[in-house]
């Protein structure tokens, strides 16, 4: 009996241990690589910046964007009402997580912050949870500084209760500059 | 419930939040303006662009939406923010073309805005009201309605109890509510009143460092002012130019020295001015420029606005300004001096020839005394052939020329005192036209008119000549290419009112006048009155001294005469000579002292001649001699004074004055009449000068014999000499 316990446990262990070393492995060598590639320098104004927890940089410990190099994520739609705006609008721009991907982002926080110095934070998961889009332009025009431009993050908000409230509406922010992940 | 209404709560705090943002962006965006028009270097255009676009962002959220609805409904403000953006569209341009620093036109921009600030911070404070009593409306009645359906379900008698006791709950919640409001903004209120402190602390220190800043620039101001007057004030010419000699600016001093505007000579090369710029520059080597270290002072041509050639001394000083080299000039002009300096050479020059052909007639004198000496004495021996005679008799004459020539070379060596003769100026005319008509070119064509009857003058005759050829020279130059040259001579009368009429410094007299006349180019009014000054002259340099018509003047004045210039440009000039005439009419010339008074012959007197030259010596001693006199002969003053104490019977001594030794002639002659007072000497020289000098021990009665001494006037002054100790002698 007490040996069966015994050889319970090491095979628990090493069911625990082994993909546990592979992923070790397999996350430290690949993703670096990955990096220098995916990672091309902004050749246009800077208009994003991630810093924080990410494992792919390409000014220092931060990653920059310009414009044309979130548009190589490739763009979305997305249609919803905005506690800002009248009846539904279509928005069009990146998705979040394609950004956070190409980063590496490995954290779960987001310390966002906008032009005007608004700060709020978001939850990595909502990007892929709720599909959120980094919006460049609404109903097919382009969103400058004076309207939320340029990235405004956009959240399906008639799809999901839970984001028709105020604590939802803080993390549209708008004039979106740059973000730390942790 | 609880989730709408906390959900109400936090609506209601958005909408506070936005209301009061527009509020505040407004502040921050005037803040940033205020920096940028007073020129504060961390703020720049995009900057002010980047607090627009958010204001008019903070503007847009009362447009539209939820949020939008609420904010006017709550502020009750549409028409103020239709007016605030309609403001903002008409001020966005002047805006987006402001100049950093703009002070005037940026303040004037904040002070629109700051108007709209009130009004955007009433809409703010109507708002957090509104949402009050929005709240506790909305809360009242939803909590009232539902206990009403509970007390329709149970019980109407326990409904006002409890409808009581709810109230008074509510009544403290919505107390606690209303708490939390007042505190968010009082909050807000606070943060607002930091904003505007800040900002205007902030425009305060701008505008302090704008005002130090402009003091200094104030003070810089002055400084360069004061630089500039110094410059311009200098009494040298001071110059800048760049270093490919472009002149960057010029002085008063300077301006006026070369006769140019400022405008003329700003931008010029300096070459206008100085020509050999360039080519000094060259010479010298390009890095150092003309002049090496700088500082030092050269003498350059320069050239005046008017043509005008000028000499110019220039000290140069290097600036460097901003890795740019400049030169600074400074300019003296030393025209005058350069000139004055020029004569003073030329005179010098002449007065070293004067010295020399002093010196060289005064042994060539020597040499003709003994030719002469020797040919009179031959002459003497009586020769009976008749052709020997007159042999000897041209001889005489060719040497007695010879000592006439040294006479003249003394005389422009200024060696010689004015020896007055009376002289027949037609003659002394006629002569100076014979042999100087050959000096002239053929294109000239000298007429003579010559008044017979011609007073008679008392002049130097050597003067005189050398004043006509003079003239005649002159008036040669002034028609290089040709013309006629009139010499003229004629008896004036000047009486009281002619010399009123004529305004001249001319003694009423009779004159007899001298006139040349010449058709050339003639001489500028403005140089007429100064043809006699000494050094004037309009040719160049080399060809005359300018000494020659100012010694004429002095000669001149010397004689109770004047000297007179009428001069027309291109027609000619005239030079009139006044010699006094001699009073008596027809008095003759006596010729020279041939024609002497009847001569005794020696009587065995002892002479002492005392000649250092042998030869003279030898010839005086003949001459004496062979005039039955006793001749002792000395070569020194000190050989003599020797021969003078040994022999004190000597009745008269003869002397050269300059000699070898000790003892001069006119020393001689002191310690010789130390020893007997009354012993006459004849000095004899080649420098008539030396003769003349007074202190020197001579005595009025002194006889003074000029060099080659003839036989008949030696013989003669030893006559005269000897006379009052003869007639005494006689007498006794």
């Amino acid at each position: 009996m007490r040996r069966a316990l015994v050889r319970i446990a090491v095979l628990l262990t090493a069911l625990i241990a082994a993909p546990a070393i592979g992923l070790t492995e397999t996350w430290t060598v690949a993703p670096q690589q990955i990096a220098q590639a995916a990672l091309p320098k902004p050749e246009g104004r800077v208009i994003l910046t991630i810093s924080g927890a990410i494992k792919n940089t390409n000014d220092g410990d931060t990653a920059v964007f310009d414009k044309d190099m979130l548009l190589q994520f490739g763009t979305h739609e997305l249609r919803t009402t905005t506690s800002w705006t009248d009846g539904v609008k279509v928005f069009e721009g990146v998705r979040a997580s394609d950004v956070m991907d190409a980063v590496g982002a490995y954290g779960t926080t987001i310390t966002a912050t906008a032009i005007n110095d608004y700060v709020v934070e978001i939850p990595v998961a909502d990007f892929e949870k709720y599909g959120v889009l980094f919006a460049f332009t609404m109903d097919g025009v382009e969103l400058t500084r004076r309207d939320r431009g340029p990235i405004w993050p956009v959240y399906p908000r008639d799809d999901f209760s839970e984001l028709r409230n105020r604590a939802a509406d803080k993390k549209w922010i708008w004039q979106l500059v740059s973000m730390e992940i942790r | 419930m609880r989730e709408f209404r906390s959900d109400r709560a936090e609506v209601r705090g958005t909408v506070l939040w936005l209301a009061t943002e527009v509020d505040r962006e407004l502040l921050r965006l005037m803040d940033t303006l205020s920096r940028y028009s007073l020129g504060d270097p961390e703020v720049e255009h995009d900057d002010l662009m980047l607090r627009l676009d958010l204001f008019w962002s903070q503007l847009s959220n009362f447009r539209s939406g939820a949020v939008g609805d609420r904010l006017r409904q709550a502020s009750d403000a549409g028409d103020t923010l239709d007016a605030v953006l309609a403001a903002l569209q008409e001020i966005e341009p002047d805006l987006m073309a402001l100049a950093h620093g703009d002070t005037a036109t940026g303040l004037a921009l904040r002070d629109r805005l700051s108007g709209f600030s009130r009004s955007l911070h009433q809409i703010s404070q109507r708002v957090d009201k509104a949402e009050q009593a929005y709240l506790f409306d909305v809360s009242f009645r939803t909590e009232r309605s539902l206990w009403l359906l509970a007390g329709l379900l149970a019980c109407m008698a326990v409904s006002c109890a409890v409808l009581i006791g709810f109230l008074m709950v509510e009544t403290r919640r919505s107390r606690r509510m209303f708490a939390l409001a007042t505190e968010a903004e009082s909050q807000v209120r606070a943060m607002n009143d930091t904003l505007e402190l800040r900002v205007r602390d902030r425009t305060a220190a701008l505008e302090a460092e704008i005002a130090e800043r402009e003091a200094a620039q104030t003070e810089r101001r002055r400084a360069e002012e004061r630089f500039r007057l110094i410059f311009e004030a200098a009494n040298v010419g001071n110059i800048v130019v760049d270093d490919a000699g472009q002149v960057e600016a010029a002085n008063a001093a300077a301006l006026r020295m070369f006769g140019y505007g400022a405008l003329d000579l700003v931008g010029s090369g300096i070459d206008m001015l100085i020509p050999d710029w360039g080519t000094e520059r060259a010479a010298i080597g390009e890095t150092r420029g003309p002049f090496g270290s700088a500082g030092h002072d050269r003498e350059f041509a320069a050239l005046a606005g008017d043509g005008r050639e000028m000499t110019v001394r220039l000290s140069v000083g290097e600036i460097t300004q901003e890795g740019r080299r400049s030169l600074i000039l400074s300019i003296s002009d030393v025209t005058e001096q350069k000139r004055l300096e020029d004569q003073l050479a030329r005179s010098q020059r002449m007065d070293a020839i004067g010295q020399l052909t002093g010196g060289v007639a005064h042994d060539f004198n020597n040499l003709l005394a003994i030719i002469l000496g020797n040919l009179e004495l031959l002459r003497e021996m009586g020769d009976e052939e008749a052709t020997s005679t007159v042999l000897l008799d041209r001889s005489i004459d060719a040497a007695l020329r010879g000592s006439e020539l040294t006479r003249n070379m003394l005389s422009f060596a200024r060696r010689a005192p004015l020896e007055p003769t009376e002289v027949d100026l037609n003659q002394l005319v006629q002569n100076i036209k014979n042999w100087i008509s050959r000096t002239l070119p053929s294109s000239i064509d000298v007429e003579t008119s010559l008044l017979a009857g011609l007073w008679r003058i008392k002049v130097d005759a050597s003067s005189a000549e050398s004043a006509l050829i003079n003239l005649i020279l002159n008036a040669r130059d002034a028609m290089p290419d040709g013309g006629k040259l009139t010499i003229e001579t004629s008896n004036v009368r000047v009486d009281d009112e002619y010399v009123e009429l004529r305004g001249e410094e001319i003694e009423p007299s009779r004159y007899v006048l001298l006139a040349v006349s010449d058709t050339g180019q003639g001489i500028e009014p403005e140089d007429l009155g100064k043809v006699f000054d000494p050094f004037f002259t309009t040719k160049p340099v080399g060809t005359g001294t300018g000494l020659g018509l100012s010694m004429l003047d002095g000669f001149m004045r010397q004689s109770s005469g004047t000297a007179r210039v009428y001069s027309e440009v291109g027609v000619g000039t005239t030079f009139e000579l006044y010699f006094k005439a001699l009073s008596g009419e027809g008095s003759r010339t006596r010729t020279r002292a041939e024609g002497a008074a009847p001569r005794t012959e020696g009587q065995g007197e002892t002479l002492l001649v005392v000649e250092d030259n042998e030869g003279v010596l030898e010839v005086l001693r003949t001459m004496l001699l062979g005039e039955g006199y006793r001749v002792l002969s000395a070569v020194s003053g000190d050989h003599a004074l020797e021969v003078f104490e040994a022999e004190p019977d000597i009745a008269l001594v003869l002397t050269d004055i300059v000699m070898p030794g000790q003892l001069q002639g006119t020393q001689l002659a002191k310690e010789l009449r130390a020893r007997r007072p009354d012993l006459p000497v004849i000095f004899m020289s080649g420098y008539a000068s030396e003769a003349t000098v007074h202190g020197n021990g001579l005595r009025p009665e002194d006889v003074r014999l000029m060099k080659p001494v003839r036989r008949v006037e030696l013989l003669a002054a030893v006559d005269r000499s000897l006379k009052p100790r003869g007639e005494s002698d006689t007498k006794a």
